[in-house]
């Protein structure tokens, strides 16, 4: 194999790597948004009829975005803490979930993206034990 | 030294008091909103904090958002209630600071900055929440 091919080949590691990198930290963030982070201290969904939370989808729209979001007519309002009469506290009445989830997870960012490069340099790869989702060197 | 939540939340309320509406619901205090009368409610969510550096005397980061429902009159327009919600921010611009009873310095953060929702209506509520993203830098005591 010739330098330039290995080269070309290094490369497209990295670009593999960058990747899974990418996905790694998205998959992370959709979780603290649907079911709480403690690295984000998001508190997730609050849960009732369960409906909401799994209405979180993450998807790739193209190669260099992620969007996390939901078609749930509701889910603003229960971001941003406010019910039919004002203020609102979610996730009181069982004590699961809470408001904020996506802005303390935008919040959060730099962490998550901290923790992930934490778990590559620890040797874990970009396993996710949440997802399932494994990366390249697997650990 | 470890960062009280609560010291935190006195300084940056105290910060943009002078811009809020008479009516206050502090956090975790007794309120009974009044119809017709603009209210805010309060809340802090302290994020778990990390050690940056060594484990003794290391840089400790604590991140929170502090959070305002400012609940205004609905159906007067966007106008006026807009003007309040930006006199907030303007209080609160990214990189300042406020400082806590305990000497420790809140910094406002820049990525995400201060910002405010849309203003929705509820039932006779004109309401919109402002987000203040802070970050507090301390050193490990162990």
């Amino acid at each position: 194999m010739s330098a330039e091919d290995e080269m070309r080949r290094e490369f497209v590691r990295l670009e593999a790597m960058s990747m899974e990198f990418f996905v790694a930290v998205a998959i992370e963030a959709h979780h603290g948004i649907q079911f709480g982070s403690e690295i984000t201290g998001a508190p997730g969904q609050p849960v009732d009829l369960d409906h909401l939370r799994p209405s979180w989808q993450l998807s790739f729209p193209t190669p260099t975005l992620a969007a996390i979001d939901t078609n749930v007519a509701y889910a603003e309002a229960v971001e941003d803490g406010v019910g039919p009469h004002g203020p609102v506290v979610y996730g009181a009445k069982n004590g699961i979930g809470g408001s904020h989830s996506v802005a303390l997870t935008e919040a959060g960012m730099p962490r998550i993206v901290a923790v992930v490069t934490e778990r590559v340099i620890a040797g874990q790869g970009f396993t996710n034990e949440r997802s399932g989702f494994s990366g390249e060197d697997g650990g | 030294m470890a960062v009280d939540a609560d010291q935190v939340k006195m300084a940056l309320r105290n910060r943009v008091l002078s811009a809020l509406p008479a009516s206050r619901a502090w956090e975790n205090d007794t309120y009974t909103p009044t119809p017709g009368t603009p209210y805010v409610a309060e809340s802090i969510e302290p994020q778990p904090g990390a050690l940056l550096g060594l484990t003794s005397g290391g840089l400790v980061e604590d991140e929170g958002i502090y959070t305002l429902t400012w609940c205004d009159r609905a159906r007067q327009g966007t106008v006026a209630f807009s003007a309040s919600l930006t006199a907030v921010l303007a209080l609160v611009p990214p990189g300042s600071f406020v400082t806590t009873t305990g000497g420790q310095v809140v910094r406002i953060k820049a990525s995400p900055k201060p910002s405010r929702t849309k203003i929705v209506e509820r039932d006779d509520w004109a309401i919109s929440v402002i987000r203040i993203p802070y970050r507090v830098h301390s050193y490990n005591s162990q």
